[in-house]
């Protein structure tokens, strides 16, 4: 991996770098000792890849102060060899992914599904106040840090509805994960994608968490494959534990329908429901 | 849900006796059986009676000859679809409709739409061109945008789904639905047919706008569950399901008409024969409408004699019996919630299915106004819907 360790050290006043951390094409992720916060993650924009993604991280994480997404808290241009590159560092949270606990666990209880909806969902709202859409909610970007506090990370393909995109209109596919994108993601149809597309994502983990399965993924071939599920395919409905009004399993299905317009038609609204129908399920009996 | 009244041929005086009836209402006019004239009339008199106006355009079809349409001063004596969608001529046309709404005295006004073969970009950009354009001549929050689609449409889900996301960009708060039936059947048989015709209105619905489904007869009535707020339905059947070529030139106009008695606890229409047939079996009573419909307009069917041999019965009874005993049925059919309301067309599906069990019993038959079907595919549809917007609709109701 490509890291210059010198050029780190002599700008970045006082920062050390401790250990690579699982980045993205766009950018080199590094955990770093930052001699005023501490941990810090180092997000380093790699030779050669467009900035402006970067840029639309920056922007969009610094407006959107929501209590579940890590703060910036530095920015800057680092000087390698003549070239600039963008580099932003941000508080570091310690914990685990969520895949890490499904891997460990299979599924959570229903009580840790209901949080985490509200989490994803309160940030969601924050996100639809201010523009954005992440699109990229996925196990892998959802963290619990030791104190058990739900965070939602990486905002490298976020999508400001006011600003041109960074994607080319006339690609077939959007940025996407395959088995999380709603189908108007991955269609690239830039006029629908909206809150609702963050939907979509936060109900298909919110299925996985509940039934420990991925319901476009599971079983697929091949990405294309698993796109041609999240087309056509209604999950199963999900039988939860203490949802004795089936309230939650109907909740998940309408935020992860492939038709757009079924889905809630913004994500404050999907919160107010969910906090509706928490009354609804009953907690199981320590 | 309100029952609105389609103008069909020869309703006059009809739509002017069921105001006063009602006490209001809504008549929606068409220009392919009313000169501008008589509209000008019958709109301001039905304005007196405390009714309501609209003027359906009945632009479905641009290259339709019927000669009732090709009357008309707004309708385009040439057409080109670039041309005129794209150029002066759709403005020309709109404020010359802006012009027979008033003299009509329309309190809201239906916009011109075009008949969907297939849902497609060239079909959007026609819409959206005349909404862009009807800015200028009508109050936009008094429009509905008509949506009048193919049955080929409408069997795909597909299509529905792409008229709600554009539908969600357009400055519309009302839309009036126009569906054309599949196969040309008076009542539908196909349930994915209709289940999509449930989440296009339940969705534009949800869009915070009004909904109106032209067109429509008593299997209509199932709207209620996806919240429509009214329906429109006549005398004859070719405003009871919307037939395209109606607006084409007919190369023969006379035809043979049956009488027809509609039995609203069955959801069917029966010939009088067939009538008959109970009459025989001394079950009559089983047909009448209950009294609580308030139609007295086919007591004369039921006072002891032969159904087919009473002479007090005829058109107009057959349709005033028919529009007041819907009138009521979709008076009844919306609840104060969705689950009411899709318990209650389940309740009246089987009621209805078990009394129609009955009077095939007895050879009491309504051959293609039958609803032996319809009550399958009814459930099936809304079953469709529950599943789909069951949980929305649980709370935007």
């Amino acid at each position: 991996m490509d890291i210059p360790i010198r050029e780190i050290r002599d700008q970045i006043d006082g920062l050390e770098i401790v250990q690579p951390l699982p980045g993205g094409g766009q950018k080199v992720v590094l955990l770093a000792s930052h001699p005023r916060f501490g941990r810090v993650v180092l997000k380093l924009v790699r030779p050669g890849a467009d900035p402006e993604r970067a840029y639309r991280e920056v922007y969009a994480v610094s407006r959107l102060g929501s209590r579940h997404v890590p703060e910036i808290l530095q920015v800057g241009v680092l000087d390698v060899g003549g070239e600039k590159r963008l580099f932003l560092i941000e508080a570091f949270v310690e914990g685990r992914t969520l895949r890490d606990v499904l891997r460990e666990r299979a599924h959570l209880t229903t009580e840790e599904v209901l949080e985490l909806l509200d989490a994803l969902l309160c940030t969601a709202t924050d996100m639809e106040t201010r523009r954005l859409v992440h699109r990229d909610i996925k196990p892998e970007n959802i963290m619990y840090d030791t104190s058990g506090r739900i965070w939602l990370l990486d905002f490298g393909i976020c999508r400001h509805l006011d600003l041109p995109s960074v994607t080319d209109s006339d690609r077939p596919f959007g940025p996407h994960t395959p088995g999380y994108a709603a189908p108007e993601q991955f269609r690239n149809v830039k006029r629908e994608i909206d809150v609702r597309a963050d939907l979509f994502s936060i109900g298909v983990v919110a299925y996985e968490s509940i039934s420990g399965r991925n319901p476009f993924r599971e079983g697929a071939r091949d990405p294309l494959e698993v796109l041609y599920r999240t087309e056509t395919v209604a999950p199963d409905p999900l039988k939860i534990e203490g949802d004795s009004q089936g309230q939650l399993s109907g909740f998940i299905g309408v935020l992860c329908d492939r038709r757009l317009s079924r889905r809630p038609r913004s994500a404050a609204i999907a919160l107010a429901w969910l906090r509706a129908l928490r009354d609804t399920v009953v907690a199981k009996q320590a | 849900m309100d029952l609105y009244l389609q103008f069909g041929y020869g309703m006059m005086k009809l739509s002017l006796e069921m105001a006063e009836r009602w006490g209001g209402g809504c008549t929606i006019l068409s220009p392919r059986d009313l000169t501008r004239g008589q509209m000008g009339r019958l709109g301001p008199a039905l304005r007196d009676r405390g009714a309501e106006v609209m003027l359906d355009p009945q632009f479905y079809l641009p290259r339709a000859d019927h000669h009732g349409l090709t009357q008309h001063s707004y309708w385009p004596q040439e057409f080109d679809t670039g041309w005129f969608f794209e150029g002066p001529a759709l403005g020309t046309m709109l404020s010359e409709l802006a012009d027979y709404n008033t003299e009509a005295q329309c309190s809201r006004h239906i916009l011109p739409g075009v008949y969907a073969p297939a849902v497609d970009d060239r079909w959007f950009a026609v819409h959206e061109a005349i909404i862009a354009n009807a800015t200028n001549h009508f109050p936009m929050q008094e429009c509905l945008q008509t949506i009048c689609l193919s049955s080929e449409s409408l069997r795909s889900e597909q299509q529905i789904h792409s008229v709600l996301e554009r539908a969600e960009h357009w400055p519309v708060t009302a839309y009036y639905v126009v569906p054309e039936h599949p196969r040309a059947r008076y009542l539908v048989d196909d349930p994915s047919w209709l289940a999509n015709l449930l989440d296009l209105c339940a969705g534009l619905k949800l869009l915070s706008t009004q909904v109106v489904c032209g067109y429509a007869n008593q299997q209509m009535l199932c709207l209620a569950t996806a919240n429509v707020d009214a329906v429109a339905s006549g005398n004859w059947m070719n405003v009871r399901a919307f037939p395209p070529d109606k607006f084409l030139n007919p190369a023969d106009e006379t035809r043979r008409h049956a009488l027809w008695y509609y039995c609203p606890q069955v959801l069917s229409e029966f010939r009088l024969p067939f009538l008959d047939m109970a009459f025989r079996a001394g079950r009559l009573d089983l047909l009448r409408a209950d009294p609580a419909l308030e139609s007295y307009y086919a007591d004369s069917l039921f006072a002891g004699g032969q159904p087919s041999s009473v002479v007090g019965f005829r058109f107009p009874d057959a349709f005033r019996h028919f529009l007041q005993c819907l009138h009521h049925q979709v008076a009844n059919a919306r609840r104060p919630s969705f689950r009411e309301t899709v318990d209650a067309h389940e309740v009246s599906m089987i009621a209805g299915e078990n009394l129609l069990e009955a009077l095939h019993d007895l050879g009491v038959r309504g051959q293609d106004r039958d609803f032996a079907d319809g009550f399958d595919v009814n459930r099936a549809a809304v079953g469709a819907l529950v599943r789909a917007r069951g949980f929305v609709l649980d709370r935007q109701w």
